[in-house]
């Protein structure tokens, strides 16, 4: 039988797991609200191009993503250590970027590491520090081959509460209605 | 300080569902239908974006579709899930890489996930798929000659797979 700090280990290593999906959540909807509510209000951030507090960085990184397409920050390995109330962890992470350029599009993808620090306070975890380290990128011309403005024919990912995540949430569960399977 | 109770069911269930994610991607790429199928309730719907579709009917279809493919590899990562009570909805990411012939497809977005928790087991009532972006290239894959030459164990599709042989 699991001892109990290895369960409670368990749940705070998930509960950290889940503020790092938030986080790019947040980046790839564009929605400032929820990536304000991941930080401490005394938290920083260091993204090389950028380094100051968590405050200065979310209108910093909407105006960065203002001159994009679209993102997908793709999460992977994520190992954290726990301190008692305080966190570290290492997330690697493969971020893409659809960039307008000379009339078409750049698919630029960024591929690194964050080295993020985490503390418990009042019960809850939040980022104290976000630390984005890169290790490699990759940039070619766009090949997206969808038409975006066939209404029907596809389910386009969107930035803001337009994106079909917003009415998923348990609250506003459907029941679909089944169409002739084609 | 001790866990309470639903901290550890919480716990348990976000690793369950995050088992089906997993056997939905394997179940699609290596073309087992019967891992595939074993992911969905019994009236389960999908919606790729072209419709609302029965989820085995989808499976069958999907799975043919798939094994006319060369290969393909869905990889998945941010699992975030919401529960409450015996049902709970999710947002999955997914790069999904296709080769064709000679050229590479992939296909990145999320799923959009309604399951239900019945006896005690996580399965997909609906599964909705929103693409974010694509991208369509020639091959640059290389097998028998070159770097890759000495990995010779090769994936494959259900019962050929190293997975199940083996090998």
């Amino acid at each position: 039988m699991a001892t109990q700090s290895a369960i409670d280990a368990l749940i705070d290593k998930q509960g950290i797991t889940e503020l790092i999906y938030r986080l790019a959540r947040s980046i790839d909807r564009c929605d400032a609200a929820l990536l304000k509510s991941l930080f401490h209000s005394d938290a920083t951030d260091d993204h090389g191009s950028f380094q100051g507090t968590a405050a200065d960085f979310i209108p910093w990184v909407m105006g960065v993503l203002g001159t994009m397409h679209r993102t997908q920050h793709v999460i992977g390995n994520i190992l954290i250590e726990l301190d008692r109330d305080s966190a570290t962890s290492e997330t690697y992470f493969v971020a893409h970027h659809v960039i307008p350029r000379d009339n078409g599009e750049v698919l630029m993808l960024a591929a690194g590491r964050y080295l993020d620090r985490f503390e418990r306070r009042d019960g809850q975890w939040k980022f104290s520090h976000r630390h984005a380290v890169y290790d490699w990128s990759s940039t070619a011309a766009a090949t997206d081959i969808w038409n975006r403005d066939e209404p029907g024919a596809t389910v386009f990912g969107a930035r803001g509460t337009g994106d079909a995540s917003y009415a998923n949430h348990p609250t506003h569960r459907h029941a679909p209605t089944l169409q002739h399977a084609h | 300080m001790s866990a309470p109770a639903a901290d550890i069911r919480r716990l348990s269930d976000r690793l369950a569902i995050a088992d089906v994610m997993a056997r939905y991607t394997r179940g699609i790429d290596r073309c087992d239908i019967a891992v595939l199928n074993s992911v969905w309730w019994p009236g389960a719907t999908a919606d790729y974006g072209d419709g609302v579709v029965d989820a085995l009917t989808w499976s069958d279809t999907t799975v043919t579709a798939l094994a006319a493919l060369n290969r393909t590899q869905h990889f998945i990562g941010n699992l975030l899930v919401e529960i409450e009570g015996d049902t709970a909805t999710a947002e999955c990411y997914c790069r999904a890489y296709h080769e064709a012939g000679l050229n590479e497809f992939e296909v990145a977005g999320r799923y959009l996930d309604q399951l239900d928790r019945r006896d005690g087991e996580w399965r997909i009532t609906h599964r909705r798929y929103v693409m974010d972006w694509n991208r369509n290239v020639p091959s640059t894959a290389q097998w028998d000659n070159g770097l890759y030459a000495r990995l010779n164990r090769r994936g494959a599709r259900f019962p050929a797979d190293p997975l199940y042989t083996g090998a």
